[in-house]
């Protein structure tokens, strides 16, 4: 029941109307009926659809769900604590992705839209059932856009990729909590030029498994925290110059 | 008045009027104002401008570096997109010699080798006070237009200076405020491979470029803040797309937004005191307002499709951003609470990264990707009207930002193999120069006046 309040619409493309419904439907039966997701707590990432109260909405949940409780049952969800933020693979170490113990190859999308390659469609569903089975793995998604796209419509074509492919999973069974979501927009291609097989390879999402036991976020840089900004300055004044007659 | 407007070309007429209102009510003592096509878009004439070296004063202390005076003022005055050199630079320095020879300013030569404004300045530097002279001829008349005098200043602003010196020229001649004090950020590649990019800062002329992020990390979509002092930017430096802030002159940061997914493309509203920016927290590209310490999050568009890159309107009532609503990106305007949301952009199949022109002609500026597969760079009117395309020839030119008095746009092209950072005349896309060099710059954000 807890996905209820989630219109998967929302977050994938309109143009996959089939899909969506599918899911849907799967969000649903799965969100219901699985015992496991009951305990989890409200999905707080994405989850809340009106703006205007996300501040409170997304408070963080603890999910220790009392000493020793569950510990069998959930041990993925213990280590990170209330520190949820998605990162790039690299935050989390190299030992916790090599722990892993299987690589996911990259999901590539045709050129400049939002539609996975058939191939790619496959391998979702083949990432989906592994992580169904596998659920120590934390995912990280980062979509990727061509050279071809504007520099701020890559981040968003990336973004929207690594989302679809995040609802894809989703309605597969994968809890929401184990897949983090970025974008590199056209910064970081796969193949550095403007050919058309170019294209068809930075088109992609990464996916990055990693062991949430093993994982050691980097420490947070320094800078001062959200809410506590410095004051604003004031602007220099010009230099002048007088008139001569 | 009226018989000025006799002598020019019919079709120009409605708008040299405009021009020349605008003209008669800001330059005071002007003897003859400029008329340019700033607002239709026609080709426009330049006007030959020569600025000999400044004479250092006898009793100077101390000099400056040579033809520093001289060199800006007359590369501002080039940029600005109403003036350029001489054809003949070695005939303007012998009639310049000439001049000084003879004690006097001989008009019928300057004239005769085709300049048509010579700017003559002075300094002397006592006890650590730079005072500078300038005065500006009318060859043609052959007469003083008008002159400056800037005491009390500190050798090392001579720079400053000169850049003033640009813009009171500028403003007296065409009566439109220059742009030459203001500043440009940008996002530079920080290494070969282009993994990491910093945010950088250089002056409106291309001098002085600096780096104010640490490095390290991948950065994008700098905007300048609050009072024109401070700037935010995405930075991936805790491995998320985050908005952090910076106050320029301590270099002070402090996150703005940490928001899941990314917190990209922010563009501050002084008088609102808000930031508009593309988030995807609720699973989807949305625009919401934040304040600058990030709280108070609003959200104005609500759409399955991606929504992304807005920009607020100069009254501050409304905002550009870009949609793919259907299908393909495509500009749209919104009022400020969201409402009243509409297509503008009907040509193309790709726009984005749509402008608002703070001053002047209220324009559009966004790049627009033409048949030929290369994105160009179009201005409309704010109803989607008179879509002009400034930029052509098979090379990218994108991310359109004004110049804070309307008249230029910086803008990234890859013309010369990488992207670097260029300036043009935005009514027409003439006087194209390139301001940046080196390690591929892109994404650039001018800052508004300084005053």
């Amino acid at each position: 029941m807890r996905f209820q309040g989630r219109s998967p619409g929302r977050s994938s493309p309109a143009r996959f109307p089939a899909t969506w419904v599918a899911g849907l439907v799967l969000i649903c039966a799965l969100g219901g009926c699985t015992p496991a997701r009951s305990r989890l707590g409200a999905i707080h990432q994405y989850s809340t659809l009106d703006g205007t109260a996300e501040e409170e909405a997304t408070e963080p949940e603890r999910f220790d769900a009392g000493p020793g409780a569950d510990a069998a049952t959930s041990p993925t969800l213990e280590p990170l604590g209330e520190e949820m933020r998605p990162g790039s693979p690299e935050h989390w170490g190299r030992e916790a992705r090599l722990a892993v113990g299987r690589e996911f190859d990259p999901l590539y999308f045709e050129p400049g839209t939002l539609e996975l390659t058939p191939a790619a469609a496959r391998q979702v569903i083949d990432y989906g059932q592994w992580l169904t089975a596998n659920p120590h793995v934390w995912i990280t998604l980062a979509g990727h856009a061509g050279r071809q796209e504007t520099v701020e419509f890559a981040y968003n074509l990336g973004m929207a990729r690594a989302l679809l492919v995040r609802e894809r999973l989703i309605s597969l069974g994968v809890d929401a909590r184990r897949l983090f979501v970025l974008s590199y927009g056209s910064e970081w291609p796969a193949v550095e030029a403007e050919t058309r097989e170019a294209e068809q390879l930075n088109a992609r999402v990464e996916v990055t498994g990693f062991v949430a036991p093993l994982a050691q976020p980097a420490p947070p840089p320094e800078s001062i925290a959200p809410g506590a900004a410095p004051a604003v300055q004031e602007a220099p004044p010009p230099l002048r110059g007088h008139d001569i007659p | 008045m009226h018989a000025m407007m006799q002598r020019r070309p019919v079709r120009l007429l409605p708008a040299l009027l405009f021009v020349f209102l605008l003209a008669a009510v800001e330059t005071v003592r002007a003897q003859d104002p400029v008329d340019i096509g700033v607002v239709t878009g026609h080709r426009r004439d330049t006007f030959p401008l020569y600025v000999p070296e400044f004479q250092v004063q006898p009793g100077s202390m101390q000099q400056l570096p040579e033809n520093l005076f001289a060199q800006v003022v007359s590369n501002d005055l080039q940029l600005s997109g109403f003036f350029r050199p001489p054809d003949n630079v070695q005939f303007a320095r012998e009639t310049h010699q000439g001049d000084l020879q003879r004690g006097e300013i001989q008009f019928a030569e300057w004239y005769r080798i085709g300049v048509l404004y010579l700017v003559r300045g002075e300094y002397t530097i006592v006890d650590g006070e730079l005072r500078v002279e300038v005065r500006v001829y009318d060859t043609v008349a052959g007469s003083y237009i008008f002159g400056n005098l800037y005491p009390n200043n500190r050798p090392e602003q001579a720079r400053a200076l000169a850049h003033q010196i640009s813009n009171d020229i500028f403003k007296r001649i065409t009566g439109y405020d220059g742009v030459a004090d203001t500043q440009i950020l940008y996002v530079q590649q920080a290494d070969s491979l282009g993994r990491t990019k910093q945010i950088g800062i250089m002056d409106a002329d291309g001098y002085g470029m600096r780096t104010l992020t640490p490095g390290g990390e991948l950065t994008a979509t700098p905007a300048w803040g609050a009072r024109g002092t401070e700037i935010y930017y995405t930075t991936y430096r805790d491995f998320n797309p985050d908005l952090e802030g910076m106050i320029l002159r301590t270099q002070q940061r402090w996150w703005v937004s940490r928001r899941n997914g990314f917190n990209l493309s922010p563009a501050w509203n002084e008088a609102l005191q808000l930031i508009a920016l593309t988030l995807t927290k609720d699973g989807n590209s949305e625009i919401y307002t934040i304040d600058r310490e990030g709280r108070n999050p609003r959200r104005l568009t609500n759409n399955p499709a991606i929504d992304s890159s807005p920009c607020w309107s100069r009254d501050n009532s409304q905002l550009v951003f870009t949609s793919d609503r259907t299908g393909s990106p495509q500009i749209y305007k919104m009022n400020a609470d969201g409402s009243g949301q509409q297509r503008l952009t009907y040509q193309g199949r790709y726009n984005d990264a749509a402008v608002w022109s703070p001053a002047g002609p209220e324009r559009i500026a966004y790049a627009s990707r033409v048949s030929d597969g290369t994105f160009q760079i179009f201005t409309c009117n704010p109803d989607g009207s008179d879509v002009r395309q400034l930029t052509s020839g098979g090379s990218n030119n994108e991310d359109p930002t004004w110049s804070p008095n309307g008249l230029l746009l910086a803008f990234t092209s890859d013309r010369g193999g990488r992207k670097q950072i260029y300036i043009m005349f935005a009514a027409d896309g003439s006087n194209v120069h390139r301001l940046t060099n080196g390690s591929p710059c892109h994404s650039p954000a001018w800052s508004p006046m300084k005053h």
